[in-house]
């Protein structure tokens, strides 16, 4: 069976970089994110907005990569916001108690207002 | 790969597939349609998914330490009535790991990592690691719908006015 690689589109408005990555992040997926998210800290922008409207399924390992990105943002001063969570991002975050850890906004046009 | 009873009220599936994380997203959807036709809706289907997926990273991580060489098995087996249940067998022959280390970490400390078990454990109703006698582990897990999760007793519900 194929490895199918993981689409990310990254973006950057004003002093914001948006990351959108396209389709479920599981084990086979989740070191793709945290190579898509190295470069973008290292650029050091005010914040950085991980929009999960695209991610029907997210596992441990990828929760695990976002727990890193924002650890690595607050050492580095970077707003690290999560949107627009599906159904499944939004129950994994729950189950795993990060609901109060995560900047997370309802929609992407939320995060664009700020 | 599947049979049903008489009755229609149990299916039971066993499958054996390689360790690689690629087939992992068609084992996860396999189990999230079995548990939504017994009755479970999307959200719980998708979770007790989750949970088989877990599991699984687990045995390719720990078990067979990455290798994608390894085997798994998985047996499942439904039930429609008189509650919508669901209980899953998941075996290895991988590196037997002691159960007392099969353990939730804890959550306030907030770190990369260690989340699968928690997951597993807070999703299912039950779920118990043994080694296996002739090697490897069996992870045995169980969830039954309760009223408010079940699709089949809310359309119950509805039909009865």
């Amino acid at each position: 069976m194929d490895k199918p690689s993981l689409q990310i589109d990254i973006e950057t408005m004003g002093s914001s970089t948006y990351l959108t990555p396209l389709g479920d992040i599981d084990l086979s997926k989740s070191t793709e994110l945290r190579n898509a998210l190295r470069p973008v800290l290292e650029a050091k922008p005010n914040s950085i907005i991980v929009d999960l409207s695209h991610v029907p399924y997210m596992d441990s390992s990828a929760i695990a990569t976002l727990i890193e990105g924002l650890q690595l943002a607050k050492l580095s001063d970077i707003e690290f916001i999560l949107c627009a969570l599906t159904t499944g991002v939004q129950s994994i975050i729950e189950l795993a108690k990060l609901d109060q850890i995560f900047t997370i906004h309802k929609s992407r046009d939320q995060s664009l207002g700020e | 790969m599947s049979s049903m009873s008489s009755q229609l009220s149990t299916s039971q599936c066993k499958l054996e597939f390689p360790t690689s994380p690629t087939w992992f997203r068609t084992l996860r959807q396999l189990i999230t349609a079995a548990s939504m036709q017994c009755g479970f809706f999307e959200r719980d289907a998708g979770q007790i998914a989750m949970a088989v997926d877990e599991a699984l990273t687990n045995i390719y991580r720990h078990g067979y330490h990455g290798s994608t060489e390894g085997r798994i098995r998985l047996t499942y087996k439904t039930e429609i009535s008189p509650h919508p249940e669901i209980c899953i067998e998941i075996e290895d022959d991988a590196t037997q790991i002691d159960t007392e280390r099969i353990q939730s970490r804890d959550l306030s400390d907030i770190k990369p990592g260690g989340l699968g078990v928690h997951l597993i454990q807070t999703v299912m109703d039950k779920a118990v690691w043994e080694k296996r006698p002739e090697g490897g582990m069996k992870l045995s897990m169980s969830k039954q719908a309760t009223s408010q999760m079940s699709s089949v007793t809310q359309s119950k519900a509805t039909s009865n006015g």
